[in-house]
């Protein structure tokens, strides 16, 4: 075997660990229900896009259709998105693998060429991202071509063309910016306020853009049409970006066979012409790295005086856990930014759905139903970081055994510090509903009670299956790269808890509707739901969190 | 369950008493420490020589109450760490081979969570701080997060956080390690003035110059058997040198041939 392939398989094995039996069996597990997820996500996005691309080749400008015009509209935008987003995850796979992936500094002391450990670390890169172009291309192209009735032998081999090639140009790109991205993210990640401040300037922009696009729904729905929305001032400025996406345009014309040789000639040359400055780019960068240790460093503005301050010994704990969460990007964005956008997502999902269910359902009272779901939905999904609170101590998890904490001390404080910013979070969500009049008061603190159980038992739940289970990070800042299976099994066991209790209470509306009007014993049951079955979860949770609990933290070793 | 200090069977509370300590990992055939004894007095340095995978981390970390361990009994300073493992683990301080630190703290704040985590007081902490910084001279490095720390620097902060407390006993996995001549140099005299203060050490090695220039005791352990233990002003080496000895008591026959380098070195 060339030296180049083993590089690449042993990249392929740190990818894919399957060591010992019982590893194979969670690698397993982890796999089956990541492909769930992405089949649901697929499945998700492929109904609602195939939905908006019949609306949207329909739409008239002065009253005179123009199909043809609108499906290169659509494409052009969709490619130059996917585009984006192969920049940006180009760009931060590149940063992990020249500069934060620690296995460099051990292979280039072994008998290995700059030129092949360069080769493998690329050709992975690249691969990564044509599988996750393979994906997504081909969900795309084959939901848009089915929905526009013109699918054929050809659409299906130029998508397969297309989403081989198509990472290469989003690499070019993100080799450039890959650089200066990593500078500023380590500058920025070392100083916490400023960390701090871009997160919060990236949240605000999340929620400008969130409330955006709510508001495009509302619209939608408040009119009916679509075509209200995209006036002719919006279409002309479509239109004309469309016209100047490259190489966006480039790919939907190939697609809808517009010009179908002077495209692909184009677009290989953009290939070509991009991939002849990355390269050698890539590989300059590559090598400063390998032998000079680039951007190993970035000075900390510090303070120079010693403070010394006295602490309870579990606001200590307590303080330990802040400073870890707040000073690592990941689990900062996490904790306290999924924890602030959730009452604001909450309130536009809940007001959307006043607008879509009073639509459908007329003048009925289903607010308790529909704002209790919406809660538990997004608690559920914000409250995912307590699937790291063993793992994010990395090797210290063992240490801290030496200490003198009580393992209750120790995964109380792990929980109580989750539990704050989820209590947090959902009590904000119900005042801002019963505030801005989609809930009721009295229905207000039913919804907290039932959310706040459920995230009390999903903390629980995933702080044992995380003791069980953990997953230690192997990089010197200790920080949990990519997503385990525990998160998976949190999110996917969420999500279905989630729609189990919303679809009892949606049932125990409509069952109320087509027998009358929902009656008093009704909303008894729905209250009924709402309190029982998450008190059954969370009672379950606490079981499964305290059963040979002393054991399974005795025998927690970060090294095994 | 007691909670009180016992003395051991000659009537001192010994700062560590181990008795035939056995641990089984779940996985491996062979148990990794098998009826293991050992008891050090305050006033000792003890160091724990053996190959890799004798079973010296693996002794440490069950002493520690890091792991547990399958049968025998283990006692800290008079305490059980397994009846009273909050009693024992005020009384020692542990430093890992591994430097495990929070590295997203600063030095000082990981220097202030170990202070709170033993309760020792903000004026104790600053002297005692003062008292640390003469051995391992962190200085203003000590208001930088741990991240940007060498190894050699961790290692550092390891120890001063295992001291912040003055524990009466000190246990360190493969202490020199990472450690600059100077501070190496530093920390072994810190470690026999510490000692003389009372307080006993315990320490692994692989480094068998440092264990005899150190140590007053010296315990072998191989294949998770205690083959030795010896103190060095006893001169049970009886003029062989130490690394001599030591190959020849945990080496098999085919591997070290302790007479011919006897014979080779006359």
């Amino acid at each position: 075997m060339s030296r180049y392939a083993l590089l690449l398989k042993k990249q392929l094995f740190d990818a894919f660990p399957f060591g010992s039996k019982s590893a194979r069996s969670r690698n397993f597990a982890r796999y089956a229900l990541a492909a769930i997820l992405i089949i649901g996500i697929i499945v998700a996005f492929g109904v609602i896009f195939s939905k908006f691309t019949a609306t949207y080749t329909q739409i008239k400008i002065n009253r005179v259709p123009d199909v043809e015009a609108r499906q290169f509209e659509l494409m052009s935008t969709v490619y130059f998105a996917l585009i984006i987003a192969f920049i940006i995850t180009g760009t931060t796979r590149l940063c992990h693998s020249l500069f934060e992936n620690s296995d460099i500094s051990i292979l280039i002391s072994m008998p290995f060429s700059s030129l092949e450990i360069f080769a493998s670390k690329l050709t992975w890169v690249y691969v990564r991202q044509a599988v996750a172009s393979l994906i997504t291309v081909l969900t795309i192209n084959l939901t848009f071509f089915i929905t526009v009735n013109l699918i054929s032998a050809y659409n299906v081999l130029m998508s397969v063309a297309v989403a081989v090639l198509l990472p290469v140009f989003p690499l070019s790109v993100a080799a450039v910016i890959a650089l200066p991205y990593y500078y500023l993210k380590r500058v920025i990640t070392s100083h916490y306020l400023l960390n701090f401040a871009a997160m919060t300037a990236l949240l605000v922009g999340f929620c400008l853009l969130y409330a955006y696009l709510f508001g495009i729904a509302e619209n939608l729905i408040g009119s009916g049409k679509l075509a209200s929305l995209f006036n002719e001032f919006t279409m002309a400025k479509i239109a004309g970006f469309a016209k100047n996406a490259y190489p966006a345009n480039l790919i939907a014309g190939i697609m809808l066979r517009r010009e179908v040789g002077k495209n692909i000639g184009v677009f290989i040359g953009i290939l070509a012409g991009a991939a002849l400055i990355a390269l050698p780019l890539i590989r300059f960068i590559f090598i400063r790295v390998t032998q000079k240790g680039f951007g190993a460093h970035v000075p900390h503005v510090h303070h120079k005086k010693l403070i010394f301050v006295r602490k309870n010994r579990l606001l200590n704990l307590l303080n330990k856990e802040f400073l870890n969460v707040l000073r690592t990007p990941g689990y900062a964005y996490m904790y306290f930014a999924t924890a602030i956008i959730m009452p604001i997502m909450t309130y536009y999902s809940a007001k959307l759905s006043s607008s879509l269910v009073s639509g459908m359902l007329g003048n009925i009272e289903y607010d308790f139903e529909v704002c209790t779901f919406i809660v538990l939905l997004y608690s559920t999904l914000t409250n995912t970081f307590c699937s790291t609170n063993i793992s994010r101590d990395g090797y210290m998890a063992s240490m801290q055994k030496t200490l003198p904490y009580t393992p209750a001390q120790i995964l109380s404080a792990k929980m109580i510090f989750s539990g704050a910013v989820s209590m947090l979070s959902i009590l904000i969500s119900c005042i801002v509903l019963v505030a801005c009049n989609l809930e009721s008061a009295g229905n207000g603190v039913i919804t907290f009670i039932s959310a706040a159980m459920l995230a009390a038992a999903q903390i629980a739940f995933a702080t044992r299956l995380d003791l069980n289970h953990p997953h230690f990070s192997r990089t010197d800042d200790g920080e949990i790269k990519e997503a385990n299976s525990t998160v998976s099994v949190i999110i996917l066991t969420g999500l279905v808890v989630c729609f189990v209790i919303g679809l009892l209470l949606l049932y125990n509306t409509l069952k109320g509707l087509i027998t009358g009007a929902p009656s008093e014993a009704d909303r008894g049951a729905s209250y009924a739901y709402a309190i029982c079955l998450p008190l059954a979860l969370l009672a379950g949770a606490l079981a499964y969190f305290f059963v040979n609990l002393k054991k399974a933290y005795d025998n927690l070793d970060t090294e095994r | 369950m007691s909670e009180k200090q016992t003395p051991s069977a000659d009537g001192n509370v010994a700062a560590i008493e181990i008795k035939n300590l056995v641990k089984q990992y779940p996985s491996a055939v062979a148990p990794a420490v098998k009826d293991f004894s050992l008891i050090c007095y305050a006033g000792e340095i003890v160091g724990l020589l053996g190959h890799n995978g004798a079973g010296k981390s693996t002794t440490l970390k069950c002493l520690t109450g890091m792991l547990p361990f399958t049968s025998g009994s283990i006692k800290i300073n008079g305490y059980d760490i397994k009846s009273s493992p909050l009693k024992a683990k005020f009384t020692f301080g542990f430093v890992s081979d591994k430097h495990d630190v929070f590295v997203k703290m600063t030095g000082i704040q990981y220097i202030n969570f170990m202070a709170d985590a033993y309760g020792v007081s903000k004026s104790a902490r600053a002297a005692r701080l003062g008292e640390l910084e003469q051995v391992f001279s962190l200085g203003s490095r000590l208001t930088e997060p741990i991240s940007n720390y060498s190894h050699g620097m961790r290692q550092k902060i390891c120890m001063m956080g295992s001291l912040i407390h003055s524990p009466k006993l000190w246990i360190l996995d493969e202490p020199m390690i990472g450690l600059d001549p100077l501070t190496s140099a530093k920390v072994s005299d810190f470690m026999r003035e510490y000692a003389a203060q009372g307080n006993c050490i315990l320490f692994s090695s692989h480094n068998i110059d440092s264990v005899q220039k150190l140590c007053d005791r010296a315990v072998i352990i191989n294949k998770g058997v205690k083959t030795d233990d010896f103190r060095f002003d006893e001169s049970a080496l009886d003029g062989v040198n130490l690394e001599e000895y030591f190959l020849t008591r945990t080496a098999a026959p085919d591997e070290y041939d302790g007479a011919a380098a006897y014979e080779a070195q006359e």
